[in-house]
């Protein structure tokens, strides 16, 4: 339970803030720690271990708000504002959850990490265990579906 | 007119640093940044403070929680058809062992 011990608190933080409920974020740390444990052998070195943890909570939280539908609800406060911001490149943040029921989880993913986390492309690709040139694709796709969406399209 | 620097650190960086878990020049750099940065300092501070309300409040009622869960076989291996599907799958294996012993 030392994971759970020492990261818990971080990924409950991350988890809320995705999440925006305090009930939902506990429930997503367990889960995320769960599944953590589970595969934890992938874990080769110790400095690796918050990357990792953060790439399952993050794509559950995201996978959480998808089911939940929850893009569009109303948001309390205001987005991060880190690394390169999400409203010079997609618009608000508003704008930014729309696009995302518009585009694949691991496009999804990348972007959050980028535009919402402040991660910069390195930081994406060390989380998401990719490499560097595939977080700029899928930003780009990302992109591409912004355009698409601001013209009105389906 | 504000001085606020344009970019800002990342989440994984904020994180790391209250880890402790980033090397020294780059915990240097970050604490610089933050001392220029009222709005990273105050994520710093609002992630602080839901990681603090985790390991005063949730961690010491959910530990145990997670620790049985964790113990738990699976729910598919729970289920009636699955329990009876293994044990005719024993019966099989053991009758075949039986069978190549025999010969």
């Amino acid at each position: 339970m030392a994971l759970y011990q020492s990261y818990g608190p971080l990924i409950y933080a991350r988890c809320r803030k995705i999440l925006q409920d305090e009930t939902a974020a506990e429930d997503a740390t367990q889960e995320t720690f769960m599944r953590a444990y589970k595969h934890l052998a992938k874990v080769k070195d110790a400095s690796e271990a918050l990357p990792w943890i953060y790439n399952i909570a993050t794509h559950y939280c995201l996978n959480l708000l998808r089911d939940g539908r929850r893009w569009a609800e109303p948001v309390a406060e205001v987005p991060e504002r880190s690394g390169q911001h999400a409203e010079e490149s997609c618009g608000d943040r508003d704008f930014l959850l729309r696009l995302f029921e518009r585009v694949p989880e691991k496009v999804r993913v990348v972007a959050w990490l980028h535009y919402m986390e402040g991660l910069d492309q390195s930081e994406v690709a060390r989380v998401l265990g990719v490499s560097r040139r595939t977080v700029v694709y899928r930003l780009a796709e990302l992109t591409e579906a912004a355009a698409h969406l601001r013209t009105g399209g389906a | 007119m504000s001085s606020e620097p344009q970019h800002h650190l990342s989440a994984l960086t904020l994180d790391s640093l209250q880890m402790g878990a980033l090397p020294p020049e780059e915990e240097r750099q970050a604490r610089a940044h933050l001392a220029q940065c009222p709005a990273c300092a105050e994520r710093l501070t609002e992630t602080a403070s839901s990681a603090e309300h985790f390991s005063k409040v949730v961690q010491p009622r959910t530990l145990e929680q997670l620790r049985e869960r964790m113990q738990r076989p699976a729910p598919w291996l729970s289920r009636p058809g699955v329990r009876w599907g293994l044990a005719v799958l024993a019966g099989v294996l053991a009758a075949l062992g039986g069978w190549a012993v025999f010969r």
